[in-house]
């Protein structure tokens, strides 16, 4: 059987929010983005077995074994005071898994399963991962019916998405700026590449949804929405564009400083959507 | 909503879906599993979830409180052995002198209802209701020194699995005066409004309940159990509302599980999930009353005291999504 091992963040078998339908989703580790308004910033760095969070455990969850860390979750109360003591937005709790284990997990729950998503962290990072978990699910009989979506910030080069597309059946993609400079300062690196994704997804009928994140200050002006006005309409096609509203809860001590996005001023970008001719436009069912 | 999945097709699911999202409503039942459990004549689902003979109804609905029965044991095989036996037994008695008095004394199937063919008396069954199992079971956990909590643990469930399966025999073995087919018919409970601490039926209790398909596969197994009905409800939050697709899947995932009926609410819930992360959303409108504040010890503690009470509740969506860590 297949012996690639994904580090994994975190797995839910109910999840309402990734996706159509009720999905399994999987967070694999590692971002290559550094967002501020990342809202799970343990999930962008990889251990290196630094041996900070061993002290800062009060569980005794946490230890050193041959300068690896060690996780016991047996023991873990879930504090998440290791998550704190990481200097480097990494996580000691996560977990290897197979392409067996996801495949069980999927059987389980197979009939409340719409299909499974693979979220981040930047999943495509762990391509062969990925596209050894979509194949094995699309042979394997008893989760016929199941697709398989990917939630990405868009850095794969096209080599990879050739890889990765015939196995999958969408993606959800995000586009944090259209202004190149704001991006980098978003998100420390450029958008080309995320650009050229949704492009190339969109001309391979796999674009599920484009995402773009509305920041009080920076991204919800109308230079940034006339930009993403134009290139959804250069796109063409029946385009699902998700606007999503920036929280505080859970980014870092950077963003924290931001403003929440109200609904107001997403229903007014929305309407500047949709008064452009972008009849696709999803909002947020709850804000917080 | 009597949904068939070999009859009613996907469209009609899909628009329940719809309605559930804007309404809570409708509630859905598996006619496949009611059919069986009644003859050509057919079944109707009236009120708190109350499965009856269609030109028929209930003569009684007794209730059992399964947590005062727990609580009266010294431990599970007192339990099964002694207590629950007499209080079954207790019931029984009450149950039939109730049905004897309904046909017997009150009147009640002298009126024109009888005589001009609406309702039959034949038809008419008794149901036996419980409530409170998951008090019961987690008083018999405690009893035996186990730390596993009803509706999240795999020995707690499959002990509230054993007391109903034991219920169900009992209600079948035990024949019964002028009643349908001459047996009463089990019933999970919906509860009233002066139940303190007991929960309805055998639900997991209000605000401690797990995520929507984890909180089926606890409850499932009870399900085939309880002819006369079971109240049940899932709690989704209302991200769905941009996702009918998943309640659909939640529907079709229930009725696979067994579950006979369901109530779905979308809940305007304190813990939501959004874009991928769980909060609650007093903890937001608390943290920004609060920024400036917070300095302030008194305000701390106060904060504290809430918090504490607010943490004993889980989130009914995803747990541990505050605790963005391994938190399974």
């Amino acid at each position: 059987m297949n012996s690639i091992r994904a580090t994994v963040s975190k797995v839910l078998t109910y999840s309402i929010v990734d996706g159509p339908g009720n999905r399994l989703v999987v967070f694999l580790q590692g971002c290559n983005f550094d967002c501020a308004a990342c809202h799970n910033p343990h999930t962008i760095g990889e251990c290196n077995h630094c041996g900070d969070c061993v002290s800062a455990c009060h569980a005794d969850a946490l230890s050193l074994v041959d300068g690896k860390v060690v996780f016991d979750p047996t023991n873990c109360d879930h504090c998440d005071d290791c998550l704190e003591a990481c200097p480097i937005d990494a996580n000691p709790m996560v977990r290897e898994y197979g392409v067996d284990e996801i495949l069980a997990l999927a059987r389980e729950h197979r009939p409340f399963l719409s299909g499974i998503t693979v979220s981040g962290g930047e999943p495509t990072r762990q391509l062969k991962f990925v596209v050894a978990l979509f194949e094995a699910i699309k042979a394997d009989e008893t989760l016929a019916g199941l697709d398989c979506f990917i939630d990405s910030n868009g850095s794969l080069g096209a080599s990879g998405w050739e890889v990765l597309l015939p196995v999958t059946d969408g993606v959800m993609l995000d586009i944090k700026s259209f202004d190149n400079a704001l991006h980098r300062d978003l998100t420390g690196k450029d958008n080309a590449k995320s650009l050229r994704a949704a492009r190339l997804l969109h001309d391979a009928g796999k674009l599920h949804e484009l995402r773009f994140l509305l920041v009080p200050g920076k991204t919800d002006g109308d230079a940034e929405l006339d930009a993403l006005i134009d290139f959804v309409r250069t796109l063409g096609g029946d385009v699902r564009v998700k606007l999503n509203a920036f929280q505080q809860h859970g980014v870092r001590a950077a963003a924290r400083e931001w403003a929440p996005m109200p609904k107001t001023g997403v229903d007014r970008a929305a309407e500047r959507l949709r008064a452009a001719g972008i009849r696709n436009v999803v909002t947020p069912a709850v804000y917080v | 909503m009597l949904y068939d999945p070999e009859t009613s097709g996907d469209g009609i699911l899909a628009m329940a879906a719809q309605n559930i999202a804007a309404c809570c409503k409708p509630h859905i039942a598996n006619h496949a599993v009611h059919a069986d459990a009644f003859d050509e004549r057919g079944y109707g689902i009236v009120s708190c979830y109350n499965v009856l003979p269609l030109a028929g109804g209930a003569a009684t609905l007794t209730r059992v409180n399964l947590k005062e029965v727990a609580r009266r044991a010294s431990g599970e095989a007192d339990f099964f052995d002694n207590v629950l036996p007499r209080y079954l037994e207790l019931n029984f008695r009450l149950t039939q002198s109730r049905i004897d008095y309904l046909h017997d004394e009150s009147g009640f199937f002298d009126g024109f209802l009888v005589q001009e063919g609406w309702i039959d008396r034949d038809r008419f069954t008794a149901m036996f209701g419980v409530f409170a199992m998951a008090e019961a079971v987690n008083t018999l956990q405690d009893k035996e020194g186990r730390e596993g909590r009803y509706g999240f643990d795999e020995a707690a469930n499959a002990l509230g699995h054993r007391i109903s399966a034991v219920l169900s025999e009992a209600v079948r073995k035990r024949p019964m005066d002028k009643v349908w087919r001459g047996r009463a018919l089990l019933h999970s409970q919906a509860g009233l409004s002066d139940d303190k601490a007991a929960t309805p039926g055998v639900r997991i209790p209000y605000g401690t309940e797990p995520d929507p398909v984890t909180h089926v596969q606890a409850l499932a197994p009870h399900h085939r159990y309880y002819d006369a009905g079971i109240s049940e409800i899932l709690t989704v939050d209302e991200s769905i509302t941009n996702n009918p697709e998943a309640l659909v899947q939640l529907c079709e995932g229930a009725f696979a599980s067994g579950f006979r009926e369901f109530t779905v609410n979308v809940a305007n819930n304190d813990l939501v999930r959004v874009t991928g992360y769980m909060v609650r959303l007093s903890d937001i409108r608390k943290f920004r009353e609060q920024q400036g504040s917070r300095t302030n010890t008194t305000v701390l503690g106060a904060e504290a005291a809430e918090l504490t009470g607010i943490l004993d509740r889980k989130p009914r969506v995803v747990g541990n999504e505050l605790h963005p860590g391994y938190g399974q």
